[in-house]
């Protein structure tokens, strides 16, 4: 059941990704909601088949975009890993997992976006990029605050559930 | 250990070759594609209700604002009405102040034989002034008597006129009663113009037929059946009254002056009422003067 509702909610999140996202969009930033679908369940399923799923969720969104594919599952594996070595540390209220998960995109924009530089494609100066990374990882935080909040109001027994880690 | 391996594995993806996932990108689009129609038409949806409740908001706003323009200009042309109106008997009043006579005019009954018989025998008229007045007569009296005298301010030359056509002119005052002389008396004359107010200037006399003359009217005046024929506004100073219209004219070779016949305006029947021009002079003229 919780895996239907995960597919049902990934296919959601892409759709919305692919069809609505650039609606929400602010200039040249646009929101990124399957990477943020996949550091959300990290954050509030902090065991591993969380990060697997992340980082297929990453392959999905690299499929959908234009880049390579593989560094954004990559990126994302990584980066909830630390998300969840944070989170065993500083708590896990709403804030704190807003916080991550702010961070947690940022981070893995700017893998991303370091990586398909490294590979080739044409990127923008690295400060306009790493601006353009913090610039899109707030607009997603922000936009996806409103889930954020109900899935935490959805899940309180998890406030306190070990962290997985392999 | 696994998910390091795991993101080594997924990286290493990205040194395929770009076209190796194509199929599979394809694959991935189609099955999105049914979501994405439906939130596409959404979102349509919600622009179409947007734009809808924008106009009518906008609509309505613009509406407002013309019912709004449209009661300013009427109060604005309600408001030059009353302006225009005010100025017009401003200077109206303003002209008629200026005059030094004031036209008006009295409402005089005719009276008949058993009047005036009824009058005479109680001495309230002499039967002097019934010259040329035949109360016994059934035919169309040349002369009336009527019940405005001199207690009237009636006087002699005043016109007698019936429905703004001119019919006679007072040529006696009693006290009680005057004798009004009908145009088409044989003794009667008066200075008219002919076509206009301020067409050339004739005399129209009574000839004791239906029908009056217009004389001294020169040859090179062009005259047409049908011309009307005005009394002299300097003379009336009400303006111009009809004394009738040109029935006949003509020009007899070496004459210096047309042969004009009239019909009057006034009907042939003997009128019951009159009315009797009579002259005043303007107080705003002649106050303060003894």
């Amino acid at each position: 059941m919780k895996m239907l509702g995960l597919i049902l909610a990934l296919y959601v999140a892409a759709a919305v990704q692919t069809s609505v996202a650039d609606s929400l969009a602010i200039g040249p930033i646009v929101p990124e909601f399957l990477p943020a679908l996949a550091l959300m369940l990290v954050l509030y399923r902090p065991v591993t088949s969380s990060l697997v799923a992340a980082g297929a969720i990453g392959l999905l969104a690299d499929l959908l975009g234009p880049g390579r594919v593989g560094p954004g599952g990559a990126a994302l594996v990584l980066v909830g890993m630390a998300l969840q070595a944070a989170l065993a540390r500083v708590g896990r209220n709403a804030l704190v997992r807003g916080l991550l998960l702010l961070v947690g995109l940022a981070g893995w924009g700017a893998i991303d976006a370091l990586a398909g530089r490294w590979l080739g494609a044409p990127a923008l100066p690295i400060g306009a990029l790493l601006g353009r990374v913090l610039a899109m990882a707030g607009l997603t935080t922000l936009l996806c605050a409103p889930v954020l909040l109900v899935v935490h109001w959805l899940t309180p027994g998890r406030l306190h559930a070990p962290a997985g880690l392999a | 250990m696994m998910l390091v391996l795991l993101a080594a594995g997924l990286a290493g993806l990205s040194l395929a070759p770009p076209g190796a996932f194509a199929s599979v990108r394809d694959l991935v689009s189609r099955a999105l594609l049914p979501a994405q129609q439906t939130l596409l038409a959404g979102r349509a949806g919600l622009a179409s209700g947007r734009d809808c409740v924008a106009g009518w908001f906008g609509s309505s706003a613009r509406l407002a604002e013309l019912e709004k323009q449209v009661a300013e200009l009427r109060e604005e042309n309600e408001r030059y009405r009353r302006e225009l109106g005010v100025l017009g008997a401003q200077a109206a009043s303003a002209d008629r102040d200026q005059r030094l006579l004031r036209p008006g005019a009295i409402d005089a009954g005719v009276l008949g034989r058993q009047a005036l018989a009824f009058l005479a025998d109680r001495r309230l008229i002499d039967r002097g002034q019934l010259h040329g007045v035949q109360p016994e007569s059934l035919a169309v009296a040349a002369r009336l008597v009527v019940d405005r005298g001199d207690d009237h301010r009636t006087a002699i030359g005043q016109r007698a006129t019936v429905n703004a056509g001119v019919w006679g002119r007072v040529v006696q005052v009693g006290q009680h009663t005057s004798t009004v002389q009908r145009l088409t008396d044989t003794n009667y004359r008066d200075v008219v113009r002919l076509g206009a107010a301020d067409g050339p200037r004739g005399i129209v006399e009574g000839t004791g037929e239906p029908l009056c003359r217009v004389r001294l009217i020169e040859t090179t005046v062009p005259v047409a059946v049908g011309d009307v024929v005005l009394a002299d506004a300097r003379d009336t100073v009400a303006g111009s009254l009809a004394y009738g219209r040109v029935v006949r004219a003509e020009r007899n070779v070496g004459a210096s002056h047309w042969d004009i016949w009239m019909e009057p305006a006034v009907p042939k029947e003997t009128p019951a009422r009159l009315s009797l021009l009579q002259l005043e002079l303007n107080p705003a003229r002649v106050a303060g003067k003894p």
